[in-house]
C-alpha cells in the first residue's frame, strides 16, 4: 500500500559502522538501559525468594535462593531487543542456564510459560529456550540484578524480544499445549523473532 | 473483545498531515487523516515509519492523543528529543500536506474505556 514511499526530507542521523549486521529490522542502538514494565516493581526478599519447576513434569523442582547460587553458572555476553524498538549491545549476565535447570526434570511438555512475581507470564516453546538459548540472571554487568531491571533475578532469552525475558521471574511451567502469556494476549506476536520483526500479532 | 481488529497483520498506511500544532516548547501535536483507519481504543499506540531516499528507516512507536470519534483522524503528540533521529523530523521537518507511513493500533493493556469505571489517574512521562 505504501511500497516505494520516501520520507520527504528525512536523512539518518545513525553513526554508521557500528551496527552493521546487529541490528534486527526496525530497531535503533541504544546506550542506556531503558526501564519498561507493565506494573510496579516487586521487591521480593532474598529469604523469601525460591525458584520452581513445575507442570507436565515427573517431579517438581524447588531451589531456594542459596540453592540457586550454588547451581553451575554462566557468564555470557548478548545483544538485546526491546519491541520497542530499542536495542543494546555487549550486554553481560551471569546466571544458570536452562539447559542446567531443565535437566533436573523428566517431561514430555513442548513449551514452558514463565512466571514471575507481580503476575507477569510469558510462553516460549521449549526448543527456544535449550541448547544455550537461556538463563536465569542475577547478575548484571557484574553487579546484583537492580530490582527495576528484574532482580533478584530474571529471565534472559535474548534471541526473542526482550519481553520474554521476563523480569522477577519465580517459575517455569511446562505444558504440552502453548498457551498465549502476558502481552502475547494482548497484541504482541506469540514467537516474537526480532530478525523477522514478529512484533505484534498478525506479523 | 475487540482483540478481533488486531488479528489480522497489521500493514503500513500512509496517512497525510492535515494539521501541526505546537503544544509546548518541545512537543508538537501532528495530526492526520488516515483513510483506512480501522478505529483505535484509548490508549493504544502506533509505529511510524520513517524512509530516506537511500532507502534507509527508522521506526518508533508512539501514543495517540485523539479520541476514537475523530477517526478517520489521528493525532500523535511528540516530544522532539534533541539527539533523537525520529522525533526532530517529526516535530521541525514534517508539515500539513506531507505523508506519515504508520500501522496500528496496536496494544491492548494500555487501554481504558469507560465501563472499566473509576477513579482514573493519568500520570505522563518520558523516558
Amino acid at each position: 500500500m505504501s511500497e516505494g514511499f520516501i520520507s520527504r526530507g528525512f536523512r539518518s542521523r545513525r553513526k554508521s559502522g557500528d551496527t552493521s549486521g546487529r541490528l534486527p529490522p526496525g530497531q535503533y542502538l541504544e546506550r542506556g538501559f531503558p526501564v519498561l514494565s507493565a506494573g510496579p516493581t516487586p521487591h521480593t526478599p532474598l529469604e523469601k525468594w525460591d525458584f520452581s519447576i513445575i507442570g507436565e513434569v515427573d517431579q517438581p523442582k524447588r531451589w531456594t535462593w542459596e540453592e540457586f547460587r550454588a547451581l553451575p553458572r554462566e557468564s555470557v555476553t548478548k545483544d538485546i531487543h526491546c519491541v520497542t524498538k530499542w536495542s543494546k549491545f555487549d550486554t553481560h549476565w551471569e546466571g544458570v542456564s536452562l539447559d542446567t535447570l531443565l535437566a533436573q526434570v523428566t517431561t514430555a511438555a513442548k513449551y514452558v510459560i514463565a512466571f514471575s512475581d507481580g503476575g507477569y507470564t510469558t510462553n516460549l516453546p521449549l526448543d527456544e529456550v535449550l541448547h544455550g538459548q537461556a538463563w536465569v540472571v542475577d547478575t548484571y554487568e557484574g553487579q546484583p540484578l537492580e530490582p527495576q531491571h528484574g532482580g533478584p533475578a530474571r529471565l534472559l532469552v535474548p534471541h526473542l524480544y526482550f519481553w520474554k525475558s521476563a523480569k522477577w521471574v519465580r517459575s517455569l511451567r511446562l505444558v504440552a499445549e502453548d498457551e498465549p502469556g502476558f502481552w502475547e494476549s494482548l497484541g504482541y506476536n506469540n514467537p516474537g523473532d526480532p530478525w523477522k520483526e514478529e512484533r505484534y500479532w498478525g506479523d | 473483545m475487540e482483540r478481533r481488529t488486531l488479528l489480522g497483520r497489521l500493514t503500513w498506511q500512509l496517512g497525510e498531515v492535515v494539521a501541526t500544532q505546537p503544544e509546548t516548547a518541545r512537543t508538537k501535536s501532528i495530526t492526520l487523516t488516515v483513510p483506512n483507519w480501522m478505529g483505535h481504543r484509548e490508549g493504544q499506540h502506533v509505529d511510524v515509519r520513517l524512509t530516506a531516499e537511500d532507502g534507509y528507516q527508522a521506526e518508533r512507536s508512539y501514543s495517540i492523543a485523539s479520541p476514537p470519534e475523530e477517526q478517520p483522524r489521528v493525532t500523535l503528540t511528540v516530544e522532539r528529543l534533541d539527539d533523537g533521529e525520529v522525533s526532530p523530523y517529526l516535530t521541525e521537518e514534517l508539515r500539513v500536506g506531507d505523508k506519515l507511513e504508520l500501522r496500528g493500533p496496536i496494544g491492548g493493556y494500555f487501554v481504558w474505556e469507560m465501563p472499566m469505571g473509576g477513579p482514573l489517574l493519568l500520570v505522563a512521562l518520558s523516558c
